[in-house]
């Protein structure tokens, strides 16, 4: 309680609790005395002593109610009554008692947990009227097996003219805003080009000002943005006044025409809106916009998906240079943002914590069971003074109940550790797999809320029901019925049912578990000792954004591809002057960042000048990137300076490449155009192959890889290479001699010294880089892990415990079979070959739903190989163990029974 | 009443603790007397039903004062002739049994 302790108050629940059982004519009196303590205690220690002070008195009152004199207080109730009993029932038997309340904790916990992840970002939906009514888009080339591809601004604005489906289009596309600091470089935040239509889309207003308009996207326009509510807090104070005012934003003065209300940080969780200015002289197949659209009321996503198919065989048709087989993919926007990846692997969280509740469910169920069974005799004395039937299930019932509800305070505690973890882990290392990169939406929050408390709430009584239930009734009917028999051995002869389809089930749950759990743990494995490909031991990463037009800024001597590709050499030339660094490089992107896909032709190959060609990922490098990365060629050579401006246009590629469409020839000294021809791309000549490096994707056509020389990159559509922003953005990497703490400071001073007037530099160890890009496969496996091993405990003594009180109800059939004759070996043998019987059937119902739970593991999970037998026997070897020990004691006890004790107790 | 009754152990510590405020105690003085004296948690509920108890057991006599600071109104208690009989009774009881008693680790008593 690290908060300010305000006023000093009885906490309000615990003096209700400590009144509760107070008659109402006293009650005043109580919390006078009650009040005066409190102040005295408070007066002498603290607050805070006082206070837990009064919890105890509320947990004290409830532990030993007092008895009033008959008369005064009101008359026991009938609750309170079967509370103590049950109560001292499970008093007598602590260690049962709290295994099952462990056990109902850590299921509820788990699920709570799982619950509260599903909540906050996906049940919760996004904060937008109607968003169910907004629908994102994509394009899609299906021949080429390219189902996610960016809409370019041309496509946009036809699409805009023509569709009636939709109220209107937006559009957006991440840029960076520069905040200028009185001094020293600027800031840099995440920011976004925002079509003016866009905002009235979402249905959201400016808490401040106004949004953008119409107006605001002319080109040669007055410069304008809006801010968000945290950025304008954080950095402004607050201030009303900003609104109208000019700040200095990428280098220019730019006025603040609006304020978003709080929370909002469309579309990831940006705070800077800028216009969106559409150039629309680029080349038609260039450039890349998000685009969404809210449905004209009326409308279906069907019928706006007819009319996009029809749109799009138009522009296909009237633009088949840049359109041949290009058509528009409609997804809900929550479907975009969240993903059905995302969706699948939090349902089967919460189905795996739901089945880990379940097996404790199975366990409590067999533990009162037993507790019944025991308690026969009190039970039939009851009903023989007397207590009805209903009393008795009442009775049961709420022993489960106590059970029920001391797991849920557990699992409150279990729920709160694991939303925090949760949140940790996911913070570190992008749990949540959006597409969109690895922060979290702006309006995700995963917290242990009312929501997730009345969660456990509902699961509690569940709990209770389901664990209470069956054995409740069955408890007072043997009462019913065995009244006559007192002191004698029941259901003895008959094996229960029952009781054999809870070790089936329980079984079936762990084996279940199991086998997903052995899954996650091959993955955790493979992906710990995975080889991304390269080494990026020791290497540093940051990235240089040089200013552009697109984003207010002016571009001087950066606005031409050669001012660029001279800025990166001078800077590399002066971080490398310094002794501390190996060898440095600038290159657009870098390992594990999705290279630009580009379409290309092989030399000797015809094709069919409609169809688009193959497309490969293209990098473009200064030569110290293999070097960098500790990238060999394996034929040929790498990039070297003499690869320049004038010299041969070259290339290198990485194996797959070679392999795929080079393949039948010497992949070094073929030759390879990107782009095209028409547009005057030269061919290039393949000098050496590399290792395939980037991140395995699941579509095999991805792995394909061209590296060009940034030296050579000035070509006539250089965007061909490096993407629409040129080299605007230049992802640097740098290796040092020794450790790497000192490079930042070197490369800042460095860039800084070429330019002061560029933005502040944020450095990534390429290690992190690595964990941000893989660590989201070890934070689920670690959840399941502990799924696992919950499982398993659980499993383990839900067998024994099942088992053994198989054998004890069966004490009475062994001792009569041992004075027939039966060694304790025939015993000891009939006891495990029932056990393995149940077992069997468990494990086969087992392994049908862990096939089910890995499958849906594939989709999380890095490399998993459902096939791999090891896991399979794995568990199934594990499960034997563990059968074979939980049977073999009660076996070998068995085996020891006395036939004279246990005929005698046959009576 | 009188000889015929016995003082319950919480009961006796209850009345004990009215002893030791003197003169009037409320419920609050005597949970923390009780508290302090004996370091026993008690609830206050708890000391309330003792006290009505031994009020109806005629041991205590209570009488209801309004807090001169214009809060709750609150009991008070005292001793009763009876009740002060019955703690003298409980005390030479106790003194008579603890005569001559020693205690050794081993045994439960001592020899006389």
């Amino acid at each position: 309680m690290s908060r300010d302790p305000g006023p000093l108050r009885l906490p309000g629940l615990a003096r209700w609790l400590i009144t509760l059982r107070v008659p109402p004519s006293e009650r005043s009196y109580v919390l006078a005395d009650l009040e005066d303590r409190f102040e005295e205690i408070a007066r002498s220690t603290s607050a805070r002593r006082a206070r837990m002070w009064c919890w105890r008195q509320a947990v004290l009152s409830l532990v030993r109610p007092s008895a009033w004199p008959t008369g005064k207080g009101r008359p026991p109730l009938l609750l309170v009554l079967d509370l103590r009993i049950a109560a001292r029932g499970l008093r007598k038997r602590p260690l049962q008692a709290t295994l099952a309340v462990l056990t109902i904790a850590a299921g509820i916990g788990l699920t709570a947990t799982a619950f509260s992840v599903l909540w906050g970002t996906v049940l919760r939906g996004l904060p937008f009227e109607d968003s169910e009514r907004l629908v994102h888009f994509e394009r899609a080339h299906p021949e080429e097996g390219r189902l996610s591809m960016a809409v370019t601004p041309h496509d946009y604005v036809d699409w805009r003219e023509e569709q009636r489906s939709f109220e209107d289009l937006g559009a957006y596309v991440e840029a960076v805003a520069l905040l200028a600091n009185e001094d020293g470089p600027p800031d840099r935040y995440d920011g976004v080009f925002m079509s003016a239509s866009a905002f009235p889309l979402l249905r959201v207003q400016a808490a401040l000002g106004r949004t953008f308009t119409p107006e605001d996207e002319r080109e040669g326009g007055p410069a304008a943005v809006v801010l968000g509510h945290g950025l304008w807090t954080s950095r402004f104070g607050g201030d009303p006044g900003l609104v109208g005012r000019e700040i200095r934003l990428n280098g220019v003065p730019t006025t603040v025409i609006g304020i978003m209300p709080e929370g909002f940080g469309f579309p990831i969780d940006e705070q800077v809106w800028l216009p969106l200015r559409l150039d629309l002289s680029i080349p038609r197949g260039a450039g890349r916009l998000d685009v969404f659209g809210r449905l004209a009321p009326g409308a279906t996503v069907d019928e706006a998906r007819g009319e996009f198919t029809r749109i799009s065989r138009a522009l296909q048709e009237a633009h088949p240079l840049s359109n041949a087989g290009i058509q528009a993919v409609l997804r809900s926007f929550t479907e975009e943002y969240v993903g059905p990846d995302f969706v699948r692997t939090v349902y089967r969280m919460l189905v795996g914590a739901l089945l880990v509740l379940l097996l404790g469910c199975i366990n409590v169920a067999h533990l009162l069971l037993a507790h019944m069974h025991r308690r026969r005799d009190e039970l039939a004395v009851r009903t023989a003074l007397g207590a009805s039937r209903g009393r008795l299930v009442t009775q049961l019932l709420v022993e489960a109940g106590v059970l029920g509800v001391a797991g849920a305070l557990g699992g409150i505690l279990v729920a709160h550790a694991g939303v925090s973890w949760f949140n940790l882990a996911g913070a570190q290392a992008g749990v949540f797999a959006l597409p969109h990169g690895p922060s979290s939406l702006f309006w995700w929050n995963v917290e242990l809320g009312a929501v997730t408390l009345l969660w456990i709430a509902a699961l509690a009584v569940l709990v209770t029901l389901a664990s209470g239930l069956v054995p409740a009734f069955r408890g007072a009917r043997g009462a019913t019925a065995s009244v006559g028999r007192l002191g004698r051995s029941h259901s003895g002869r008959r094996p229960d049912r029952f009781s054999s389809r809870l070790v089936v089930a329980e079984v079936a749950l762990s084996t279940g578990l199991l086998v997903a759990a052995g899954f996650v743990v091959q993955s955790v494995v493979g992906v710990a000792g995975a080889d991304e490909g390269f080494d990026g031991e020791g290497v540093v990463v940051t990235r240089v954004d040089l200013p552009s037009r697109a984003l207010g800024g002016e571009e001087g001597e950066y606005a031409s591809m050669a001012g660029q590709i001279a800025f990166a050499e001078r800077l590399l030339d002066r971080i490398e002057a310094d002794r501390s660094v190996e060898m440095a490089t600038i290159a657009t992107e870098l390992p594990l960042d999705p290279p630009a896909f580009v379409s290309f032709e092989v030399e000797g190959e015809t094709r069919d000048p409609l169809a688009e060609g193959p497309v490969a990922g293209v990098v473009t490098v200064t030569p110290g990137y293999f070097r960098v990365f500790g990238l060999d060629a394996v034929d040929g050579r790498t990039l070297d300076r003499g690869d320049r401006d004038g010299a041969l246009p070259v290339a290198v590629v990485n194996e797959t490449f070679a392999r795929t469409y080079l393949g039948g020839r010497r992949a070094v000294g073929a030759r390879v155009r990107l782009g095209s021809a028409e547009a005057g791309d030269p061919w290039l000549t393949v000098v050496g192959i590399v290792p395939d490096l980037w991140d395995r994707p699941r579509d095999p056509l991805e792995n394909a890889g061209v590296y060009v020389p940034v030296a050579q990159a000035d070509t006539p559509d250089p965007s061909v290479r490096t993407g629409i922003w040129g080299l605007r953005y230049q992802s640097l990497a740098v290796r040092g001699q020794g450790a790497p703490e000192g490079l930042p400071n070197v490369v800042r001073a460095a860039v800084y010294r070429e330019d002061p007037g560029l933005s502040s530099l944020t450095f990534r160890s390429m290690d992190d880089v690595v964990q941000a890009r893989f660590g989201r496969y070890g934070v689920w496996g670690r959840f399941y892990l502990v799924f696992a091993a919950v499982a398993l405990l659980l499993a383990g003594f839900g067998m024994y415990g099942v088992l053994a009180f198989g054998v004890e109800r069966r004490t009475s059939e062994i001792g009569v079979r041992r004075a027939l004759g039966a060694t304790a070996r025939d015993v000891a043998v009939k006891i495990m070959g029932t056990a393995f019987r149940q077992i069997t059937a468990g494990a086969v119902l087992g392994l049908f739903l862990g096939y089910w739970l890995s499958r849906g593991l594939t989709q999380v999970l890095y490399d998993l190989d459902t096939s791999d037998a090891r896991i399979w026997l794995g568990v199934l070897l594990v499960l034997g163990l563990v059968g074979a020990a939980a049977s073999w004691i009660p076996a070998r006890r068995a085996a020891r029974v006395d036939p004279a004790a246990a005929v005698k107790v046959a009576g | 009443m009188g000889k015929g009754e016995v003082l319950g152990e919480l009961e006796a510590v209850v009345m004990l603790a009215v002893a030791r405020v003197r003169g009037l105690a409320h419920g609050a003085a005597v949970h923390r007397e009780i508290q302090e004296t004996t370091g026993r948690d008690v609830s206050i509920p708890t000391v309330h039903v003792t006290l009505a108890r031994l009020e109806g057991k005629g041991y205590l006599s209570c009488r209801l004062e309004a807090d001169p600071k214009g809060r709750r109104a609150r009991k008070l208690f005292t001793l009763t002739p009876d009740g002060i009989t019955q703690l003298e009774l409980q005390r030479s009881q106790y003194d008579r049994l603890w005569q001559g008693v020693t205690l050794s680790p081993g045994g439960k008593r001592g020899a006389t």
